[in-house]
Order: structure tokens, then C-alpha cells, then sequence
């Protein structure tokens, strides 16, 4: 029976596909499966619908992703000049997993794209984009972390900077016609606490790096 | 070819060289950095990298790291790592910023342990090293000191935000390596005069104006109190403005802070323990030792008597039993990658499991809702599996979690009512720790 169900890594069910949980599922089920035979356990293993709702709950991203939005949101509430995040904006839109096409990278979903809904003043509307990322960078060595930053700020840059073809329809009328708009600003921001280099300064000089080959990316850490 | 771990050395402390100097970028790339490498084979010595690493590693060969930067192929800076296969380690990068950026060679550098700078000749091969990129790259400050005592003493801030910070640098004084290079801004800033006389084990003024402090033969023993002495002496020397009695004060605190401590863990948790004080800082441990030193776990409370235990009130004991494996099931899943040792189902797999919290700091991380609703009864499922399986327990099944029961000796244990005490923060996951119950349970086992 439990060899029957058995998960294959090039079999994720309809839903799991490119979830990347599914390796590991795949993994954990051998694992339990082995002991079976082995006559260690007698434990059979989840299946993939409970195993992978586990997951859901407790996947870090998503929670750092709820947080920076919630600080993004009560940011656009400040007056303009108390703003931490969004003081260019004289009325900032937050929307979340906006699809937004290149040629080069074809349709990407930003974590969140930020247009100026207030105050036009001819031209194409003010927009940032935002990518949030749960990366432990804590045990990396210096010139790794600094490898890391790049590559994560060129891949925020390529595939939500520079000039982006904005799909949702719901935003069309404050692009006035014109769905491609310049971005003015792409941030990257990165996980901090546990997941943050403890050293301050090694940290600082690997965003300056970062800074100084991918000018147009605002790495941070939060 | 593997670059040895610096977490092999997890206790250690590093000498640290930060270094970033002029270069021609009008002049070929290879000419304009041979004078570097070459100072580097002749001075490294023991700690000499053996390892470049570009997109791939390679051997160290001049020849080697000009295809890593290449490699790279950074537009306006570009870069390349060299490390050490053997003891002692090295994490070294070696960095160029180029135009329209103003041109710099950015260095740093690691060695580890800091202890292989106790020894003067080596100390001095180092010093006459920095001399000879200095003299070649000009600075606006270079520096080499211990990685701990840096971070505690606030840089690169110095207590400046960051914006300022990036935008001013080190423009003043803000304290005393080991090893310094000042640059003609700083010199002349201070005064030349008064940086040459500068009370120093040596202070030399190089060919292009910059200055050489060093303020003790040896890069080790910078918490002595002849060091600190030293440090403080060359600090208020040239920063006139600063009081001896304060710099120096602040210098001991700061060696204090660093001075090792031996672990005295409470047994139950010392495992637990001593990988938490594998994860903090380097310059946090011996506080992070000596905070532990003097904690006692608290008594674990989550049990009854045996004779006041609640007697079962399921309908179908059997299918309780399989519920609760099935909830500690879930534990297994969400933690199997990051903690192999959860299929176990040991103590040493709580310890794992204690550990992992602590290191994610899952409590705050995590939605509380889902923590209670979802984390803390796969907890409570697990710990009373691993209770029942490795000390003979038997679970008492109830209707409510909370109310469950595992009879171990002449005690009833709650181990959903811990899993929820645990989960309530980060400091809790110590307190309230399953490795501890555990322990406490093994004893009353009978």
C-alpha cells in the first residue's frame, strides 16, 4: 500500500508543481518508508496534503512578507515627511503581487509595486517595487554574502526595474494609457534578526558593495 | 578542494584587516595589482590563502584570481575570495570599484584564530605588509584589530547613523586599532607633528604622506592591560579632545566583556545550552556563558502526582493514541530538513528541536494563531511520544489536549500544557525547555 503511494521527484501531484517542498517531501516519505522495512517504525507517513499545510503555516517567507506590508501600509499612512519607506510618494498604493512583464524575464509577480495615485503631474505615475526575501546569511563567508547580494539585487533589478509593462487592469487608469512605466526605485529587503550576518561591519561594507555594482537596487535589511 | 569552516573554530576570535586604497584604472588590471600579490606571497607566510574563488575555485595562482575577477565580471565592482584549505583559516576578499565610482582596491581580510598573532615575528611580517600596500595604494584609513573587541566598540557607526556613517566614514579618529593607517586627511587633521609623536610602539610616516601607528608588537593580547594601556595612551594622544581616565575605563569594560569564562551549564541543559552560545556573536559569548553560568532552569511544573492523575474520558483510547501520533507526525514534517535527527525520536532529538526554535526564533516569527493552533499541539504530541518511547511512559488520553496526560514513574506529565508554555517567546523556549522536562521526567521515571 505505502509502496504504492509512493511520492516520485518527478511526480509532484497536480498543485505541488514547482513547490519546492515536494523534493523534501519526497525525501521525508523514503526516509519513513525505509524505516517500515527496516521493521524500525511502524509509523506511516503524512501524506502530502497535511504535510504540505504544515508547511503553509510556518513558512517563513510568507511571514515576512505579511510583516513588511503591514509596515509599508502604516507607512503610507504617516504624513508624507514622517515616512520611513515612502516619503517620495505624495499618495502611495500598495498592491501586492503585481503581475509585471519584460521582455527579457517574461511575466514576474512582484511582492509588491507601490504607484502614485495622487497629484499627477503629467507624465507617467511615480513607482517603486519592492522584493522581500527570507535568506539566512548568517553563517556566510565575506566574499559569499557578498556574492549573494549581488546576485539577489541584479535579479530584483531584472525582472522588477528598470521599465516594466504593468498587467493588472485594475491600475490601468492611473497609467493613463501607457501600461509601461519606468521604475524609480527597485528594494530588496532582506529578512534581519537571526537571519542577518552578526557582524555589523562586515554587513555594511557587503551592502555598500552590493550598492555600488547594482545602483539602481536599495538593499536593506529589516 | 573545500575552504576549511570558520565554524570549525566557532569560539575563536579573528584578526581582522580592512583596506581600501587608490589604484590606476587607466593602468592594465594585472600590472596595477602584481604589486599587491606580490606583497601578499611575500608577507602572508603560514596564513597565506591557498584557495581563489571566482564563479568557480581554483588554486591560488596570480593567474588564477585574474580569470575569478574576470569571472565575476562585476561592471562597477567586481571581486574575488581566497580562502584556506588548512588551519589556521582565512576569509579574505579582494575588491575593485571602478569608474565613474572613484577607483579603489578594497581588502579585507580574516584570519582565524586571533591567537596565531601572539607571536612577534608574525605580528611583524603583518605590520610590514600593510606598510607595503599603503606605501603602494594610498589610504584614507586602514586598520587591523580583533573582529570582537571591533564590534564592541561600535564601529562602524561610532554612534553615528547609518546615513551619516556612509557618508562621513572614518573622518575622525574615533579610536585606536592595533594596526592603523591614517591618510593625509586624518594626519593632517590631527597634525602631522602631533600624529608622529604619537606615544606608539612604532609610528612611521610613509613616502605619501600617510602614517603608520602600531601600538603594541602583538595583535593577540590586546585585552591586557599593557594594550589597553597603549591604546588608550595613543587615543587621547590624538584625539586631545577625549579623557585618558574615560578611554581607558571603556577599553577595560571592553575587555571584560571578552574575558573567557568557563561553562558551568545546569547538566540538564547544558547541550541545549552550549549550541546556543555556539550562535551568538563572537563578541557576545563569554557574557552569553557567564549569563548561562548563573541560570537555573526553572522546575518544570507541567505534571501531578501519579495518584491525582485524570483518568481517561475518550471513548476510543486507541484512536487518541494514533491522533497524537499523528500530531507528532506533523512536528517530524515540519522540521525534518533542518533537524534530521526529529525521525528519531530520542532526547537528543529534543535538544535538536530546542535549538531550532531558538536559532529561528520561531515564537516571534510566526503568526501566533497558527503557533497555537498548529505548532503547539504537534509539540505536545512529540514531546509525549518521545516520553513514552524512550522512558516507558503511557499516554492517558483526554478530550482536551491540554488535559493529556503521559504516566512516566510515579508522575503524570502535560506535554501539551509545556509546548505551550514554550512556545510563548524565545526565552521561553529556554525556560520551559523539552530537553529539561525530559531530564526531570527520566529521574521520576521510579
Amino acid at each position: 500500500m505505502l509502496e504504492k503511494q509512493r511520492p516520485s521527484p518527478d511526480a509532484p501531484p497536480p498543485g505541488a508543481e514547482g513547490n519546492p517542498r515536494w523534493g523534501e517531501y519526497v525525501a521525508y516519505y523514503e526516509k519513513r518508508l525505509g524505516e517500515i522495512k527496516q521493521g524500525k517504525a511502524a509509523k506511516a507517513p503524512l501524506r502530502w496534503t497535511p504535510y504540505e499545510q504544515m508547511w503553509g503555516w510556518f513558512a517563513r517567507g510568507l511571514a515576512f512578507e505579511r510583516l513588511m506590508v503591514a509596515l509599508l501600509e502604516a507607512d503610507a499612512k504617516l504624513p508624507r515627511a514622517q515616512r520611513r519607506f515612502l516619503g517620495a510618494f505624495h499618495k502611495p498604493l500598495i498592491q501586492r503581487y503585481v503581475g509585471v512583464k519584460k521582455l527579457e524575464s517574461g511575466l514576474r509577480y512582484a511582492d509588491v509595486l507601490i504607484i502614485e495615485e495622487g497629484e499627477l503631474a503629467g507624465g507617467p505615475p511615480r513607482v517603486e517595487t519592492w522584493s522581500f526575501k527570507s535568506r539566512n546569511l548568517s553563517g556566510l563567508k565575506g566574499p559569499a554574502l557578498v556574492a549573494q547580494m549581488i546576485e539577489d539585487a541584479m535579479e530584483a533589478l531584472q525582472k522588477y526595474g528598470e521599465t516594466l509593462d504593468i498587467r493588472r487592469d485594475s491600475l490601468q487608469p492611473l497609467l493613463r494609457g501607457d501600461s509601461k512605466v519606468p521604475v524609480q526605485r527597485v528594494h530588496l529587503v532582506y529578512e534581519g534578526g537571526t537571519l542577518k550576518p552578526a557582524d555589523v561591519r562586515e554587513l555594511k561594507a557587503a551592502v555598500n558593495r552590493a550598492r555600488s555594482e547594482v545602483p539602481g537596487v536599495e538593499v536593506l535589511f529589516q | 578542494m573545500k575552504a576549511l569552516e570558520f565554524h570549525d573554530l566557532k569560539s575563536e576570535d579573528s584578526l581582522r584587516l580592512i583596506f581600501e586604497g587608490a589604484f590606476d584604472p587607466q593602468a592594465a588590471r594585472e600590472s596595477e595589482l602584481e604589486p599587491f600579490l606580490q606583497v601578499l606571497e611575500a608577507y602572508a607566510g603560514e596564513w597565506m590563502p591557498d584557495v581563489v574563488e571566482g564563479k568557480r575555485q581554483r588554486k591560488y595562482a596570480r593567474a588564477a584570481l585574474w580569470k575569478a575577477l574576470e569571472e565575476r565580471g562585476g561592471e562597477r565592482y567586481t571581486f574575488c575570495g581566497l580562502y584556506r584549505t588548512k588551519w589556521p583559516t582565512v576569509d579574505m576578499l579582494l575588491g575593485l570599484y571602478l569608474p565613474p565610482l572613484p577607483p579603489r582596491l578594497d581588502i579585507m581580510i580574516k584570519v582565524k584564530p586571533l591567537s596565531f598573532f601572539s607571536e612577534a615575528e608574525r605580528c611583524r611580517q603583518f605590520v610590514e605588509m600593510m606598510r607595503a600596500w599603503a606605501s603602494r595604494y594610498p589610504v584614507t584609513h586602514a586598520a587591523a584589530h580583533s573582529v570582537a573587541d571591533d564590534q564592541l566598540s561600535g564601529a562602524p557607526n561610532f554612534g553615528r547613523d547609518d546615513e551619516t556613517e556612509s557618508r562621513d566614514g572614518f573622518d575622525k579618529i574615533y579610536e585606536v586599532f592595533w594596526l592603523n593607517v591614517f591618510g593625509p586627511k586624518l594626519v593632517e587633521s590631527v597634525g602631522r607633528e602631533r600624529m608622529l609623536s604619537t606615544p606608539a610602539w612604532r609610528v612611521e610616516e610613509l613616502p605619501n604622506g600617510c602614517v603608520l601607528l602600531v601600538t603594541r608588537p602583538t595583535a593577540a593580547d590586546f585585552a591586557s592591560e599593557e594594550a589597553r594601556l597603549a591604546q588608550a595612551r595613543a587615543h587621547v594622544h590624538l584625539r586631545p579632545d577625549l579623557d585618558f581616565s574615560t578611554v581607558l575605563r571603556t577599553l577595560r569594560e571592553r575587555s571584560a566583556a571578552l574575558a573567557p569564562v568557563e561553562p558551568r551549564f545546569h547538566p540538564d541543559v547544558a547541550p541545549l545550552l552550549s549550541r546556543v552560545v555556539d550562535d551568538v556573536a563572537i563578541h557576545e559569548r563569554q557574557r552569553k556563558i557567564a549569563e548561562f553560568n548563573a541560570y537555573p532552569p526553572p522546575e518544570p511544573e507541567e505534571w501531578r502526582p501519579a495518584d491525582s492523575a485524570l483518568p481517561s474520558d475518550v471513548e476510543d483510547p486507541e484512536r487518541a493514541r494514533e491522533h497524537y501520533s499523528y500530531l507528532a507526525e506533523l512536528l517530524v514534517a515540519l522540521m525534518h530538513t533542518k533537524v534530521p535527527s526529529v525521525f528519531d525520536a530520542t532526547p537528543e532529538s529534543l535538544t535538536d528541536v530546542d535549538y531550532q526554535f531558538w536559532h529561528e526564533d520561531f515564537p516571534r516569527v510566526f503568526e501566533r494563531e497558527n503557533i497555537d493552533a498548529h505548532a503547539v499541539p504537534a509539540i505536545g504530541a512529540y514531546l509525549g511520544e518521545v516520553l513514552v518511547r524512550n522512558l516507558g511512559g503511557r499516554w492517558v488520553p483526554r478530550k482536551k489536549l491540554e488535559e493529556a496526560q503521559v504516566l512516566v514513574g510515579n508522575r503524570v506529565w502535560l506535554p501539551f500544557v509545556r509546548a505551550r508554555h514554550y512556545m510563548s517567546s524565545r526565552q521561553a523556549l529556554l525556560d520551559y525547555s523539552l530537553t529539561r522536562l525530559y531530564r526531570v521526567a527520566e529521574r521520576h521515571r521510579g
